[in-house]
């Protein structure tokens, strides 16, 4: 084990995560849980001091820290910067939300060290290069997940979420620990990039290899919710306190597909060292992620489309994303792996928009029912008016972000000539629309029953407004965030 | 006779499939929770089996201690749940509990 | 041959009070069936010459998650009502998924060509347990702690009561 000082200095901004943990709950024990707003401004001073370090210790080549068991590069630190902004996002509009921070809760303070330690564990889940790591760093964002998914304790749904997430995570977790030791079995080896040179050492071994990953993917393709592990997404997302909800659709899903990306591309595939990448022999399945991805997306249009509830339908909808995402992921290419990573950062940027102005209504107006959103576009234009850029941009519509980042998802597919799966893709999108738009015409076309503002807070609305504007900058001027986003894959495929 | 290799990824694998059973057929959530053990425990087997057959290093015992932890972070959260929708619905059984729309 | 028979007994057991626990209708026959599936697999561990692994087994397994689960068995059930039981629904679905697992298992495990050794002598781990998690296994280890702090707080958090307005 080569240890040395100046690699882990590279670690500095998960310590710093963890420590903000720690502190959180010190916090909250000396001010006996009474005062959340000083351990929101303990998380929100560790976050920054971790995204200080983050940009101050940016990893030009793969640092190994703590044996092989992590690896930090600029692959895992592009996730950084996605996390710790989702984790800030989150924070502060917790704070806003009556479901968590309402006057009768209990344990606001807590709150706030699930959420450090949840982005502690999504920072290790995308840094991850052993099989051991792969289990525990899931582990550690799930169990996370299944409490803040129960955070409002005497809700009836809110614990019924909590339920049906713990029960099936927890077999999904088996299932994939079980491939794991499969794979264990085939190679002698935990680390990823040495179960790619058992792999290629050994022979004969085709169908203990494809039961073996079909079961970590099993594992993984749960914590991304593809299809078909998709079905505890609708119950958890309208289950759990809407922050919550947000929270999941935007980072697990993220780590999940970093860890997707980071275990097949050290352990099963082989590069060339400019960028070009093969796939070890004997494993001929890349059609079955093609067709899990074409599934993935049509089914969570499709169930989108009946819904009524706006919590719901987002839940659907951040399934059919995961379609999408999925689509670059089949590539094998460069080209597609960038995309992947550009659509997840701006997917947490529009969706955590989304999720915001759903959480402002439900202050007021305790619903996420499309009918209760009837006029909301005169009622209250600001926020109407963002919701109306979060939802052009999740359809993928000029000029906003989400119009871009789907472009370079299917010019990587084009490139490829995959032209049936990029087909599905551009229907689907146009499904997309019918229901993303009735949400507009629902707070545009529908006569409200009263009249009036909702009297919702300025800081409220004014965060909603932060989260619009780069939805809109980010659709006609990108390049700054492309080029980071493809920086960050050259030490992947080129070691 | 000789026990091998085989034998015991034999024994894993009926361990693993029983798991699976009882995880899909029951209605208890409890039960369901004592699936999953068996599922991580036939996991633990192999990778113990194949740390000591296969790949002669401690790897495959050092995960399978920490296959241990999860199961035990895992249990203590899952069943704190199962007491909270006991105070909540005065059910365990999984199917009773659906408020939320199908 | 005593040892060999000595071995299908062990497996014997595990296998057949896991059959208990995925078939008993009786909820406390499944939790000591299950009790008797980890003793089983604990004896495994022993035939394996994991001596460390044994002693996790028997002390985290049998001592705390089994006592934990019967514990939890004893408070969600009310005397006068049938809580004890639990009906197998759908099992031919959940037979057939567990046949297809099975078979995809035993199918792969009798066609691979393991890299089978001949194991020499079992010796004592637990030191070289303690050199691990101070040294390669330090990152895991630490972590690890991480996960139970959270674990446990979480199920505190979920389990307490309604707060009383006592020390204002």
């Amino acid at each position: 084990m080569n240890f040395t000082w100046s690699d882990a200095a590279y670690f500095w901004p998960e310590a710093i995560m963890a420590l903000t943990f720690i502190a959180c709950v010190l916090t909250d024990l000396v001010t006996r849980g009474r005062r959340h707003g000083v351990t929101l401004s303990v998380l929100i001073a560790g976050t920054v001091v971790s995204l200080a370090m983050t940009v101050i210790k940016a990893p030009e080549a793969s640092h190994y820290v703590f044996g092989q068991m992590v690896v930090i590069d600029p692959f895992a630190h592009f996730f950084r910067y996605v996390f710790l902004f989702v984790t800030l996002v989150t924070a502060v509009f917790s704070y806003s939300s009556r479901e968590i921070m309402g006057k009768d809760r209990e344990n606001q303070g807590e709150y706030y060290s699930f959420l450090a330690v949840m982005c502690f564990g999504m920072m290790v889940m995308a840094e991850a290069n052993d099989l051991l790591m792969l289990a525990l760093s899931i582990e550690l964002v799930s169990i996370t997940s299944y409490i803040m998914a129960g955070y409002a304790r005497f809700s009836l749904r809110s614990t019924e979420a909590s339920l049906k997430y713990v029960l099936w995570g927890a077999m999904s977790s088996g299932v994939m620990l079980y491939g794991a030791s499969i794979l264990y079995g085939l190679t002698g080896a935990t680390g990823f990039s040495a179960i790619r040179e058992g792999l290629l050492a050994g022979s004969g071994s085709e169908l203990a290899l494809l039961v073996g990953m079909l079961f970590v993917l099993a594992g993984i393709g749960y914590k991304i919710s593809a299809v078909p592990f998709h079905f505890w997404t609708p119950d958890v997302y309208e289950g759990a306190p809407t922050p919550v909800t947000a929270l999941f659709s935007a980072g697990p899903k993220a780590a999940g597909f970093a860890l997707l990306i980071r275990f097949f591309y050290t352990s099963l595939v082989q590069t060339d060292g400019t960028g070009g990448v093969t796939l070890l022999e004997g494993i001929q399945w890349p059609w079955l992620l093609a067709i899990m991805s074409a599934v993935t997306m049509t089914w969570g249009n499709l169930a989108a489309l009946r819904q009524t509830n706006v919590k719901r339908m987002l839940a659907y909808s951040s399934i059919a994303h995961v379609g999408y995402l999925l689509m670059g992921f089949v590539l094998l290419t460069q080209a597609g792996l960038q995309a992947i990573l550009f659509y997840l950062l701006i997917y947490a940027i529009m969706n955590l928009g989304a999720f915001l102005v759903v959480i402002a209504l439900n202050n007021r107006l305790h619903s996420e029912h499309m009918d209760d959103y009837a006029g909301l576009g005169y009622r209250e234009p600001i926020l109407a008016g963002a919701m109306t850029i979060f939802l052009f941009s999740l359809t993928g519509l000029p000029p906003t972000a989400g119009f871009v980042a789907k472009f370079y998802l299917f010019a990587a597919l084009v490139d490829s000539q995959l032209w049936w799966l990029a087909l599905l893709g551009v229907l689907n999108s146009v499904i997309s629309l019918y229901y993303y738009m009735s949400i507009a015409r629902s707070m545009y076309f529908t006569p409200a029953t009263e009249t009036g503002g909702l009297g919702l807070s300025r800081a409220h609305v004014a965060l909603v407004v932060i989260l619009a504007v780069p939805t809109l900058v980010l659709g006609l001027y990108w390049s700054p965030v492309k080029a980071l986003a493809d920086s960050s894959l050259a030490f992947l495929l080129g070691g | 006779m000789e026990i091998g290799l085989n034998h015991y990824l034999t024994l894993s694998a009926v361990l693993f499939s029983l798991g699976v059973f009882t995880v899909l057929s029951r209605r208890h959530a409890i039960v369901i929770l004592m699936g999953v053990e068996l599922i991580l425990n036939a996991a633990a087997l192999n990778f113990v089996a194949f740390s000591r057959f296969v790949a002669e290093n401690l790897d495959g015992q050092l995960v399978a201690v920490f296959i241990i932890v999860i199961a035990a972070a895992e249990a203590a959260v899952a069943l704190a749940i199962v007491l909270a929708i006991f105070r909540n619905f005065q059910t365990v059984y999984v199917d009773q509990v659906d408020r939320l729309q199908r | 041959m005593i040892s060999g028979l000595i071995w299908f007994l062990f497996a014997g057991v595990s296998v057949g009070s896991a059959v208990v626990v995925a078939t008993s209708k009786n909820v406390v026959h499944c939790g000591f069936g299950l009790l008797f599936t980890l003793l089983g697999v604990c004896a495994m561990y022993a035939f394996l010459g994991a001596d460390f692994l044994m002693a996790t087994q028997v002390i985290v397994y049998v001592g705390g998650i089994l006592v934990l689960v019967l514990f939890a068995v004893m408070m969600t059930h009310r005397i006068e009502s049938n809580r004890l039981r639990d009906e197998l629904v759908q099992p031919v679905a959940a037979l057939g998924a567990a046949a297809l697992v099975f078979g995809l298992s035993m199918l792969m495990i009798t066609r691979t060509a393991w890299d089978e050794k001949v194991p020499g002598e079992a010796l004592p781990t637990t030191s070289s347990f303690g050199r691990a998690f101070l040294t390669d296994y330090l990152f895991p280890f630490e972590f690890a702690s991480v996960l139970l702090l959270v674990a446990m707080m979480g199920a505190a958090l979920i389990t307490r009561e309604k707060k009383e307005e006592e020390d204002q």
